[in-house]
């Protein structure tokens, strides 16, 4: 079981302090653009990194999904960092009481500059990678950055630290593979397909999967992999009538739904954490859709963050609180707004939450307009 | 932006109410307002107004003693601190109460917030997302110096619009005439105050006797009376600063 009940995050990208406790299992993260809702989805993510700067690297990615651009990562790295920070003493530290008890994620250090050539013998580049640089000096940049550090990271009673350290020539640093705990699904990733990973050998979840796809499209009869002409594999589905269709001909919405099944299957006793849920998804498809997730998350003991911008995903998620009927159960829904504020004081921008029951919201938007997305 | 949240007895008070705001403040009338609160019943009357980049929303809450009602019903304490309202200002009849008693009946329903008849009010609040803000209350009791309810206050006012002076007087008059023998009824005030307002709006407007009030409210120029002005001078600060309450916040 790893659920979170609460989280602090101190000095995390645009976030200098923010407390949220009393989650749910199914928990909407909403808000402006901009207002936080990834990093805050992000900062969940590294309450599982280890303490290994690719597994840092793996959760910076996550934004640039769809970006041929795979240089930037020093600029991203530092940008984890509060922008008010001073570069000599760069932190952030972030908090969780869950139910496997205490989780935390503590990244430290300075960010200094030196010369190119300081940066290439530091960096995670490999020797032959190196002399490559050192042939082409013309691309050998005169300056350059490095950031020299500690990870700090607490599971339960559980402590684990690792000095770090990285420079603005290390582009290729290998993703590590994020502990079970949590999976993240970024607004765009079903573009990405992979999307049967978790589901075609386990005959349940395929089979559950099956009878799902068919509520949107009752002419899916299978899905599987299929074997291409050149000999690579292509997530395929079989129609009713025995055609096999790869995936790259439907549309975004069945491979949406497909990829958050695939990762669902993958949270079993977990969080699963969704980013603007409602990319590539029509809403007539809103009302089945969601009472399947949450029935299958029930089930499958899996606590859900879904971030999203639209009202009707509100809406219909709010639906299966079944508010008008009163009952005594406890609300399966919570619902976050994230808001950006400055400080009165001293100018600066923070990020602030409120945090209320799905309840609350259905109740509030009944009777004036109750804008939970600000 | 400025939102103002003006609650009412019933739809007489908004239509004269709104009629002085308009067209003694300069608010003009809208169709919809900022908060999206809508009339739940036929009894409920809501109008907005704005002036500049502020709004106003007047609610008539359904009639005398239907103020926690409205306030439970709309959800308004949790609007208050869920939307981007200046102040709330609640006018209400006097009939035979003094503002002390008024008010605390008034503050039942309106939980942590703090009103005083006659003052405003000026009440740090926390919103849901921890931050405070400040919810200026004013509650106006009408009218101000007798027993009564609004029709005590159009007869003082139309007692003082020159036009309208001599047949409320005669109007008045007759209504008094009335209660020895014939309709020992109206020695209540309040069903004298009535009988007089209905037998003067239909002298005055006869061919509209048998309508509602409604009806006669655009027929008198109310922006003459001087009583009316000095009475409802606290929206003037509707849109606006409100000035300071005298060491009163956040009283218990």
């Amino acid at each position: 079981m790893g659920h979170i009940n609460s989280i602090e995050i101190n000095r995390f990208r645009g976030i200098k302090q923010l407390e949220i406790t009393d989650f749910s299992n199914i928990n909407l993260i909403v808000g402006d653009n901009n207002s936080g809702k990834t990093t805050f989805l992000e900062a969940i993510q590294f309450l599982f990194a280890k303490t290994q700067i690719g597994s840092i690297k793996k959760i910076i990615n996550q934004r640039s999904v769809l970006s041929p651009d795979r240089n930037s990562f020093f600029v991203s790295f530092i940008k984890l960092f509060d922008i008010d920070q001073s570069a000599d003493q760069l932190e952030f530290d972030i908090y969780a009481e869950s139910s496997n008890g205490t989780l935390r994620f503590q990244l430290s250090g300075q960010e200094k500059n030196i010369s190119g050539d300081e940066a290439l013998q530091l960096s995670a580049l490999s020797p032959r990678e190196k002399l490559q640089y050192k042939r082409s000096s013309a691309f050998l940049p005169e300056t350059a950055k490095v950031f020299i550090g500690r990870i700090a990271s607490q599971t339960n009673k559980k402590i684990a630290e690792q000095n770090i350290r990285c420079t603005s020539m290390d582009t290729g640093l290998p993703g590590v593979a994020m502990k079970k705990e949590v999976q993240y699904i970024p607004s765009f990733g079903h573009m990405r397909y992979d999307l049967l990973q978790n589901i075609v050998d386990n005959p349940e979840y395929k089979k559950l999967t099956i009878d799902i796809l068919r509520q949107f499209d009752s002419e899916i009869a299978d899905i599987c992999y299929t074997k291409a002409d050149d000999g690579t594999y292509l997530e395929t589905i079989i129609t009713q009538n025995g055609s096999s269709m790869p995936f790259s001909v439907y549309g975004d919405g069945i491979k949406k739904i497909l990829y958050i099944l695939n990762k669902m299957f993958a949270s079993s006793d977990s969080i699963l954490l969704i980013d603007e849920i409602e990319t590539g998804l029509h809403k007539k498809y809103y009302d089945t859709l969601f009472p399947v997730v949450f029935a299958l998350a029930n089930k499958l003991n899996v606590q859900l963050f879904i971030a999203t911008h639209s009202n009707e995903v509100i809406d219909a998620i709010l639906k299966y609180g079944d508010y008008e009927n009163e009952t005594e159960k406890k609300d399966p829904i919570k619902v976050i707004t994230l808001k950006k504020i400055k400080s009165p004081d001293s100018n600066a921008i923070n990020v602030v939450a409120r945090n209320v029951t799905g309840k609350y919201v259905y109740d509030n938007k009944k009777v004036f307009e109750f804008e939970v997305r600000l | 932006m400025m939102t103002e949240l003006v609650l009412v007895e019933g739809v007489s008070d908004v239509l004269l109410i709104s009629y002085f705001l308009q067209n003694v403040y300069g608010w003009k009338h809208e169709n919809s307002n900022v908060i999206g609160i809508t009339e739940n019943d036929a009894y409920e009357h809501i109008e907005s107004l704005a002036k500049e980049d502020s709004q106003l929303i007047l609610c008539g809450v359904g009639g005398n003693g239907k103020f926690a009602s409205f306030v439970e019903k709309h959800r308004v304490n949790t609007m208050l601190i869920e939307k981007d309202i200046a102040s709330l200002m609640i006018v209400t009849d006097r009939d035979e109460d003094t503002d002390g008693k008024i008010a605390r009946r008034i503050k039942k329903a309106l939980g942590s917030l703090t009103i005083r008849g006659g003052q405003w009010l000026s009440n740090d609040i926390t919103d849901s997302f921890g931050q405070s803000k400040t919810i200026n209350t004013y509650l106006l009791v009408i009218p101000a110096d007798e027993n009564g309810a609004l029709e005590r206050v159009i007869i003082n006012a139309l007692k003082d619009i020159p036009e309208e002076a001599e047949l409320i007087k005669e109007v008045s008059t007759f209504i008094n005439s009335l209660k020895a023998e014939i309709v020992p009824e109206l020695y209540q005030t309040n069903k004298s105050d009535k009988a007089t307002i209905g037998t003067f709006f239909s002298i005055k407007n006869p061919q509209n006797a048998m309508r509602s009030f409604v009806t006669f409210i655009s027929k008198i120029d109310w922006s003459s009376s001087e009583s009316l002005r000095q009475l409802f001078l606290p929206f003037q600060y509707l849109g606006a600063e409100k000035p300071e309450a005298e060491g009163i916040l956040n009283e218990k």
